[in-house]
């Protein structure tokens, strides 16, 4: 029974996709929707081809990359739900620069990443001085920022932003030079967040911070005898979560849009958190589930088209899994735990 | 008295088992209508085990109870409810946000018994608000409360689980009087208490145990039997231990200086000036009665809680108002007394659990993890521990937990070191460990403060002992100078300092 | 006069919605239990709602599906979060999403509009009441409905049985239990409140307000109905009088208007959400009466 315990995770992981699937079947069973039709549709025609799975890649770039950043806010117990406000500030900061001054040559790039970074950590900023100077929930107001963003994102693209003679509501294109480049078929982004990604598994190991923000997370008590300042701890939990999600904003603009909308986000911000909890906030687990919610989504679009099924079934589905994720974290290694503790005590029965 | 024939409640030969511990063991015990019964012990004597035994709250392994006569089981609180036993513990099962009426109405009391409430507590002179909010009620307040709630569902046998423990000595003198009516109605009661005085003045039969069993009983309470009552509850007095002590150097290496704080909260404990002086390489032991301090004096020292920086200094160096992980870089270490939460993170690895607390483990915000692996098994490796460094800390028996918790704070070689009950619920064995680990701390110019109510614990540590009483400490006597006798008086509150002469004035007037 | 009389109506109809959801998870978070699910079990009763009356073209009907449909999602949240112990804020928002994917695939076939009659009348008498009888009667039975039952709530709030049970499960469960109070019922049932108020909040947007179905119908209402909630100090008559303020802010491009203001109207649109971003910073010192329980998991 010792290899099933050090497996735990995989083991509840593995529990939940069955689990999802199974609930999923069920629930096109009952809303008689044809599942062998959806499956293929939801899950295989999208990665079918390179360039399907190079979309797939795409979309999870930013929720990938979302999630890191969440996963250092849910690791302190800062309940940080408003990445999809912070992803739309860092756009709309990114988007104004390269937008207003378009003629900045190599400087253009890295100075639309730090705007980025730093409109997504001013936004998170708001809701931790709010939970640091008046006690008011991050959950609520970074929610409520959420809506606020979007509007001031709308009301430029609608009016001072909106591109001279075009169609619809939104940007011009933003000049090459903010643009990031494309290798092989993928944006720089995604090859960067590759990297970013294997560094995050040291950085997670090492960083004495994300240490501590564990510890304030899991024991609070444990904490204050340590001698650790919370609210320095929440502030940087925030503007880390804030400041990722900013890029990530970057990365849309920058990268399959290449211009500003008022749907840039598309609710990333919020799947990113059904990636974090999934992905039981581990760099490897995050990166499969952002792997999973992103085929959700493009499956999601090809139903649409295919199936003329609403494009929220995709929606479903994620609250689905991620209710089965949560029920087997819980469950599974309990029912584990019960599982050896019947042996052993089969097993000292026989030796008695 | 007079009529108790057939007593009201007799137990026989009561048996309660906990895993390997026997937390009563063969209690005999007879409680006759219209009596005062004190229940004395120090803590762990098992008298919580037998206060939930009758509140039905836990069922005995063995032994019979008998009710006026009428063997009965008490298997549920409803039952003992309705023999008219009614048990008012010293957490009180009541909902804080709500007021005293809804609190009485969720507990079963409808209007008429509302309305008795009411007339029970004018004719016993207890008022309570009954419209404020629990949590705003001063503890006496609670007390009544759920006093006045056993009077009006008819309880015949009251048992108070420590009620005088958070009662100033007016408010005590009050409830004993109390209790002498309820007696002279012919109501029994049983007091569970700690303290001697409490005992000499309302009891009509005393019974005290020690781990486990009833040691002894003494009827016909008079001052004359205090000193019997408190050689019963403490024992034969540890063997001072016969190894050599080096003697403690004369450098100053905590001292505190008229360190007061405020109470904070209703149920919190006011530190009044103390002022004391632990040197270098001494074991100074803070003994006392659960609740009169303890917990403000360990926030205080360990920074938790900060005060005026004159208050406290550590060697020269004033540090009342430093926090946490400033005292630490001053050279202080602690022992919290919960280990699992507090002292360290359950759910992370032994060697993260180092790097809770232990200095030189990280370098610009990068943690070494090869020195912490270094670190942690030379901690395990102290303690002849077998585990390796990643092994979840929850994994660890308590005894293992302990020591593992013990070795960390030594491992930081601190000037000063805090301890809160060191070897509470340990083994024997391990509790062995952890009190050589500190002699030889202490043999390395450390000095040890050790808070804890186990007097067995302390006499095996320390050099000096003081008493913490309501807040004010007694001075630090050497250890050769402790006898029983001087003790059970200080921690029953019989010594002569200040806030006990304002006790004796109270009682005479 | 007729101005102020036509405000005044939609007002009412704007915070109707805002007020039953509100009144649910008000009784919700009581017992203990945060809900964050609001707005997918509101979007669940609108679609089923809107969908179960335009096929069988009774309004009553359509509003008893909405309140079951959502009652029946908001019981497996509660079996999930109180029986299974899931952490709630996770679980919410997994029960928003599925609420909202739910609802989209269920009225994936709805009718653009509903069929002619099918309607919810006023109540004639009380109408004519001075002032507020039209914004609440005239209308719908509805309106009337949701600030009678808060009217009700605060009657009982802590005298009867029932609301003292709420409050001890959601202020110190083992002391509740301790005293005989049934905790997970309690909590259940109250969950499940939760949600039929929800449901029916969402069946009154897509069958009286708007009426028709759309995706994403609510526009975060379930959320605004959250911080009501926190606005009213877990109360019952502060959340009435939340209710209509916050409404009123919904309306305020109309207001705007009939004032001749010309303010963006972006601007307007984010008003509640500002007003509620404020009010938690100025309310949320201590925890400012909220349950003592509320969120924790049970038993720990």
């Amino acid at each position: 029974m010792r290899w099933l315990r050090a497996d735990t995770a995989l083991l509840s992981g593995l529990a939940a996709m069955v689990l999802g699937a199974l609930l999923t079947a069920l629930a096109m069973k009952m809303l008689a929707i044809p599942a062998i039709e959806t499956i293929q549709v939801f899950f295989v025609d999208p990665v079918a081809d390179g360039f399907g799975r190079r979309q797939l890649l795409i979309t999870a770039a930013p929720l990938f990359l979302c999630a890191l950043g969440l996963s250092v806010a849910f690791r302190g117990g800062v309940q940080n739900i408003g990445a999809d406000g912070q992803l739309m500030s860092g756009a709309i900061c990114a988007g104004g620069l390269a937008l207003a001054h378009p003629h900045m040559g190599v400087l253009l790039l890295p100075a639309c990443v730090l705007a980025a970074a730093a409109g997504g950590m001013l936004w998170a900023a708001i809701a931790a001085a709010l939970r640091i100077w008046c006690g008011a929930s991050e959950l609520l107001s970074s929610l409520f920022l959420v809506y606020v963003a979007q509007l001031i994102l709308t009301a430029l693209v609608s009016g001072p932003w909106r591109e001279p003679g075009g169609y619809g509501m939104e940007t011009g294109p933003l000049p090459d030079g903010a643009m990031l480049p494309v290798w092989g078929g993928l944006h720089a982004g995604v090859w960067l967040l590759a990297i970013l990604g294997m560094l995050w598994w040291l950085l997670e190991r090492h960083l004495v911070m994300f240490f501590r923000l564990r510890v304030l997370g899991e024991a609070p008590e444990a904490a204050r005898y340590a001698g650790y300042r919370s609210d320095n701890l929440i502030w940087a939990a925030m503007l880390l979560s804030g400041a990722l999600a900013g890029l990530a904003g970057y990365l849309q603009i920058a990268g399959p849009l290449g211009r500003l909308n008022p749907d840039l986000s598309s609710g990333y911000g919020f799947a990113a958190i059904v990636v974090v909890f999934a992905g039981q906030l581990g760099c490897l687990g995050m990166a499969l589930t952002s792997l999973l919610v992103a085929l959700l989504r493009l499956g999601a679009e090809n139903a649409q088209i295919a199936m003329h099924l609403p494009q929220s079934v995709g929606l479903l589905f994620q609250g689905v899994f991620l209710v089965s994720f949560l029920l087997c974290q819980r469950w599974v290694p309990i029912l584990l735990e019960r599982m050896a503790t019947m042996t052993t005590r089969r097993r000292t029965a026989h030796g008695a | 008295m007079a009529e108790a024939a057939v007593p009201l409640l007799s137990i026989r030969g009561l048996r309660k088992i906990y895993g390997q511990t026997v937390a009563n063991d063969h209690i005999d015990l007879t409680i006759a209508a219209g009596e005062v019964h004190a229940l004395l012990g120090e803590n762990g004597a098992g008298k919580s085990t037998l206060v939930k035994i009758l509140a039905g709250l836990t069922r005995p392994d063995g032994g019979t109870l008998h009710w006026r006569g009428e063997p009965v089981h008490l298997d549920s609180p409803k039952t003992a409810r309705r023999l008219g036993i009614a048990v008012v513990l010293q957490h009180f099962a009541l909902c804080p946000g709500l007021t005293v009426q809804e609190n009485l109405r969720l507990a079963g009391l409808d209007r008429p018994d509302l309305q008795r409430f009411k007339t029970q507590a004018a004719r016993y002179g207890l008022p309570v608000p009954l419209d404020s909010c629990v949590m705003h009620l001063s503890a006496s307040e609670r007390q009544r409360l759920e006093l006045l709630r056993c009077l009006t569902q008819e309880a015949q046998l009251l048992v108070l689980d420590e009620p005088t423990a958070m009662l100033g000595p007016a408010e005590s003198r009050t409830f004993m009087t109390l209790m002498r009516q309820l007696a002279a109605e012919g109501r029994a009661v049983v007091l569970i208490t700690h303290k001697l005085q409490e005992v000499l003045e309302v009891a009509d039969v005393a019974t005290v145990l020690r781990r486990g069993r009833v040691v002894g009983r003494l009827t016909d309470l008079d001052a004359a039997n205090a000193r019997d009552l408190a050689t019963m509850m403490v024992g034969d007095l540890p063997q001072l231990q016969p190894a050599p002590r080096t003697p403690p150097r004369q450098l100053p290496a905590l001292t505190m200086h008229r360190l007061s704080t405020a109470a904070h909260r209703d149920h919190g404990v006011a530190l009044q000036e103390l002022s004391l002086t632990v040197r270098r390489g001494e074991i100074l032991g803070i003994a006392g009665v659960a609740g009169n301090g303890q917990e403000e004096l360990l926030a205080v020292l360990s920074g938790l809680q900060r005060t005026s920086p004159a208050s406290l200094l550590l060697e020269d160096e004033p540090c009342g108002h430093l926090g946490v992980a400033a005292r630490r870089t001053l050279g202080l270490a602690y022992v919290p007394s919960d280990r699992l939460g507090v002292g360290t993170v359950p759910s992370m690895t032994l060697a993260e659990n180092v790097l809770l607390t232990a200095s030189g483990m990280s370098q610009l915000g990068w943690v070494r993890h090869g020195r912490l692996a270094v670190r942690t098994r030379e901690i395990l490796a102290h303690f002849h521990l077998h585990q390796p460094p990643q092994t979840r800390l929850a994994d660890l028996s308590g005894g293992m937990a302990q020591r593992f918790l013990v070795g960390r704070e030594i491992s930081a070689q601190p000037k000063v070191l805090l301890a809160a009950h060191p070897t509470w619920g340990v083994d024997v064995r391990c509790a062995q460990d952890i009190i050589a680990a500190l002699l030889e701390l202490r043999a390395k110019g450390c000095a040890v403060v050790v808070v804890s109510e186990d007097l067995d614990e302390l006499f095996a540590l320390a050099d000096r002992l003081a008493v913490l009483y309501r807040g004010q400490l007694s001075p630090a006597w050497p250890m050769a100078e402790v006898d029983e006798h001087r003790l059970a008086q200080a921690m029953a509150g019989l010594a002569p300092t200040a806030g006990i002469a304002e006790h004796h004035a109270l009682a005479a007037g | 006069m007729v101005l102020e009389s036509a405000l005044l109506d939609a007002t009412a109809r704007s915070a109707t919605p805002l007020l039953l959801a509100g009144a649910g998870e008000l009784v919700c978070e009581r017992a203990g239990v945060l809900n964050l699910g609001l707005e997918g079990l509101m979007l669940m009763g609108a679609a089923s709602g809107f969908v179960v009356a335009s096929a069988s073209g009774s309004m009553a009907l359509g509003l008893a599906t909405a309140a079951g449909a959502a009652a029946g999602l908001a019981l497996l949240y509660g079996l999930l979060t109180i029986h299974a112990a899931l952490n709630q804020v996770a679980c919410g928002l997994g029960f928003v999403m599925l609420g909202a994917g739910l609802a989209t695939v269920i009225g994936r076939d709805a009718p653009g509009q509903l069929p002619a009659g099918v309607s919810l009348g006023g109540i004639p008498w009380l109408e004519r009441l001075p002032g507020v009888g039209h914004a609440l009667f005239g209308q719908d039975v509805i309106a009337g409905f949701a600030v009678a039952l808060v009217l009700i709530m605060a009657l009982f709030w802590r005298s009867s049985k029932l609301g003292l049970w709420l409050h001890a499960a959601g202020d110190a469960p083992d002391a509740a239990r301790a005293m005989g109070v049934p905790v997970r019922l309690v909590r259940l049932m109250a969950v499940a409140f939760g949600g039929a108020m929800s449901g029916l909040s969402g069946g009154y947007l897509s069958l009286i307000y708007t009426p028709m179905w759309q995706e994403g119908m609510t526009a975060n209402r379930g959320w605004i109905a959250l911080a009501l909630v926190v606005f009213a100090g877990w109360r019952p008559v502060p959340l009435l009088l939340g209710a209509y303020l916050f409404g009123a802010l919904g309306k305020a491009k109309e207001f705007a208007q009939a004032l001749g203001l010309a303010i963006s109207p972006y601007a307007l649109d984010a008003l509640p959400y500002l007003a509620t971003i404020a009010v938690l910073a100025m309310l949320s010192r201590n925890r400012f009466g909220a349950p003592r329980a509320l969120a924790r998991p049970w038993p720990s």
